[in-house]
């Protein structure tokens, strides 16, 4: 059984396929187009290419994400809370609390145990009207500092000061960063400034959900190591998982619940 | 010489004078468009009979020759029509125009006031219609400390722009004892006779008696209809039903909500008789909280149309009062209104939730969070956390906008309502297995 998931976000699309073991063939990480269709169909072409797999190959395909009901060629829709709580605890079965910072969004899932061993999400809340604090902001930041977004992490764990920033709406914290910059601050400094403030915003959403061990974090800005530091230092001492690609969570989450669609072999 | 008034729809809402008719004309206009508007299901005659006496009632308030009273949520509409005067729900005012097209232009002008935007906008909506003249002007003004703190402020500030009396209800934060009762009973006759002095209408307790009579009756009509509505599958669908929101109807009191109240049972009763229920198939039943989007019907046609997940309940239908005592018409309304969930503790709001949980057999409950609803959204995380202490059920907060159509994003609230049907899904799924 080969089945795949496909996680169109604002900023990146993400694609993974799984084998018959449960294992993951191949991953892929593309920029989203304007065209939700469009982008769909190039990152399906770009990873089946690179695992040598084929269309007929893929036996059930889920689309998740903003761009999930752009898919034609899914055979269904799921939302990204469903999927990255199923991504997240296929990773680590012992996740109850998903921490997920992507492109535009944020947002927190609740898993709680059943009976007979089973889980399901609970509850979850996500970011409204506002992008503060997101994947997206963090680009803003960086272009304001004159640093690649991949640096952010690296640059932030060189802090030697702890400076604080207030402003979390995009265009004031621009001027505020600025204004920083003109104090002669490190830009080390800055940035970690600009990660705490994030974490912060983060978990006071996140607070409106029962957050329980084990928490899992995922989306693209948790590749940032710096981002992901301030957000383990606010939930100390509770235990937090560090995916080795976080991004893909949403699409691997899609593509196991993807498995439940097709009929075992001998069924 | 009269100035001309300017009613171009879509350019300039702006009425040269504060002139009733002119005014009566346009939101007549308005409301054709509004009742011509097409539905995505076939309304309950009551429902119809609800629009048109509501329509009526706003009509009368801009008539002349009425003596309106304008009044907050809280404030019995018994007393004033007891005294042959209109009452005008002023909040509701702004779900009107925003339900007919207008908010975005009435918001505009509050903003251009400089009325603060963290204001709800239900508030913001009545000053942008008085500042563009399309409120019928009040000849007095009552409010009370609940359900809204800034109900008395902004009635303050209309009070000394028509230079009319503004009157103030306190309502006790204790409600269940007789000293409460007794508080707001003294006031509420003191405001009656007040009202009536200054309006030059006549008030009688006698009148308030028969009045009371009519809510009795109305009180039974509905009890009996929400008592229909608990049985699934549902007979009447939530996004018809949130409208009557017979809480805290300015309704109260008249014979138009007898009729109404008689035809909605009579009409559920047959419903239920034969069967009829307008989701096939049910999936599941929510319990919706707080009021609704106005200017559109999206979150319940997707939510019963799409995904069969019917708005079994609202809690703002919830008759939680007795029968009222026509001869001690005044501390039969003071003990009406007390029993409010929303007034005094949290734990009477937890406790009501629950119990229209378990009545009404509900899956699930989505707590619309209004934009800047300091009363409710205060309660919400309060009450979501204590019901979880109690029971297994999903609770989602949804922010969403009543009036202000611009801070509506479809796509937004369909990716959770989506997310919180996969919840439910799941949940009666692992039931099954368990």
């Amino acid at each position: 059984m080969i089945t795949a998931g496909i996680d169109i976000g604002s900023v990146s699309t993400e694609v993974v396929i799984v084998g018959n073991d449960n294992e993951i063939i191949d991953s892929v990480v593309v920029a989203s187009q304007m065209d939700m269709e469009k982008t769909a169909k190039d990152a399906m072409d770009v990873v089946l290419e690179k695992s040598g797999l084929k269309n007929e190959n893929i036996d059930y395909i889920i689309a998740t994400g903003y761009g999930r009901n752009n898919v034609p060629f899914a055979n269904k829709a799921v939302t990204e809370i469903t999927c990255h709580a199923k991504g997240a605890q296929f990773l680590y079965p012992g996740t109850r609390t998903i921490i997920d910072i992507g492109g535009q969004d944020s947002k927190a899932i609740a898993i709680a145990d059943g009976k007979n061993g089973n889980t399901r999400v609970i509850d979850f809340v996500m970011n409204d009207k506002c992008a503060a604090g997101t994947g997206r902001f963090l680009e803003v930041m960086a272009g304001v500092l004159n640093v690649d977004v991949k640096d952010l992490g690296e640059l932030s764990q060189k802090s030697t000061k702890e400076i604080s920033i207030s402003s979390m709406c995009t265009v004031f914290a621009e001027s505020e960063v600025i204004s920083l910059i003109h104090q002669r601050l490190s830009k080390e400094d800055i940035i970690s400034g600009l990660h705490t403030a994030i974490s912060r915003k983060v978990l006071s959403l996140a607070q409106r959900i029962p957050i329980e061990d084990e928490i899992t974090l995922t989306g693209g800005v948790m590749k940032n190591s710096g981002m992901c530091k301030k957000l383990m230092e606010e939930l100390a001492p509770g235990r937090v998982n560090m995916p080795d690609d976080p991004q893909i969570a949403g699409a691997l989450g899609a593509a196991i619940i993807a498995r439940k669609y097709v009929n075992p072999p001998g069924s | 010489m009269r100035k001309k008034a300017k009613f171009s729809q879509g350019k300039n809402i702006m009425i040269a004078e504060t002139d009733r008719q002119e005014q009566r004309r346009f939101f007549s206009e308005q409301f054709q468009k509004r009742i011509k508007k097409s539905r995505g299901y076939s309304p309950l005659k009551s429902s119809i009979a609800r629009e048109r006496a509501m329509y009526k009632l706003l009509m009368e308030s801009f008539r002349d020759n009425s003596t309106v009273i304008w009044k907050s949520t809280f404030f019995p509409s018994e007393i004033i029509y007891a005294m042959d005067a209109v009452p005008l729900y002023i909040e509701s005012f702004s779900a009107i125009a925003s339900a007919v097209g207008l908010s975005t232009k009435i918001l505009h002008a509050s903003d251009k006031a400089g009325f603060s935007k963290d204001s709800c906008t239900f508030l913001r909506g009545v000053m942008g219609a008085s500042n563009n003249n399309i409120l019928p002007r009040p000849d007095a003004l009552v409010s009370s400390s609940y359900y809204c703190d800034g109900d008395p402020k902004i009635f303050d500030i209309f009070a000394e722009k028509y230079k009319k009396p503004h009157f103030y209800l306190h309502v006790p934060y204790e409600t269940d004892t007789d000293e409460s009762v007794e508080l707001l009973a003294e006031q509420l006759e003191e405001i009656a006779f007040n009202l009536a002095r200054e309006t030059g209408k006549e008030f009688s307790v006698d009148k308030l008696g028969e009045i009371i009579e009519n809510s009795n009756e109305a009180h039974i009509n509905l009890q009996k209809a929400m008592e229909i509505r608990k049985q699934a599958p549902s007979v009447v669908l939530g996004g018809e039903a949130i409208d009557y929101i017979a809480g805290i109807s300015q309704l109260w009191g008249s014979k138009q909500m007898v009729r109404i109240s008689k035809l909605l049972y009579e009409e559920l009763a047959e419903r239920a008789e034969n069967a009829y229920t307008p989701v096939e198939d049910e999936k599941y039943r929510l319990l919706w909280c707080h009021l609704r989007p106005y200017y559109n019907d999206d979150v319940f046609d997707y939510l019963e149309m799409e995904h069969k997940a019917v708005i079994a309940f609202e809690n703002v239908n919830l008759i939680t009062w007795k029968e009222m005592d026509p001869q001690k018409p005044f501390r039969s309304l003071a003990e009406k209104l007390l029993t409010s969930p929303g007034i005094g503790r949290s734990e009477r709001m937890t406790a009501s939730i629950s119990k229209m949980v378990s009545d009404y057999k509900i899956d699930g409950i989505i707590w619309m969070a209004s934009w800047g609803c300091r009363h409710f959204n205060s309660l919400s995380q309060v009450v979501k956390d204590s019901l979880r202490k109690e029971m297994d059920i999903p609770f989602f907060i949804l922010d969403l906008e009543c009036v202000d159509q611009t801070n509506y994003s479809g796509e937004q609230v369909r990716t959770r309502l989506d997310a919180f049907i996969e919840i439910l899904a799941e949940k009666r799924q692992f039931a099954h297995i368990e």
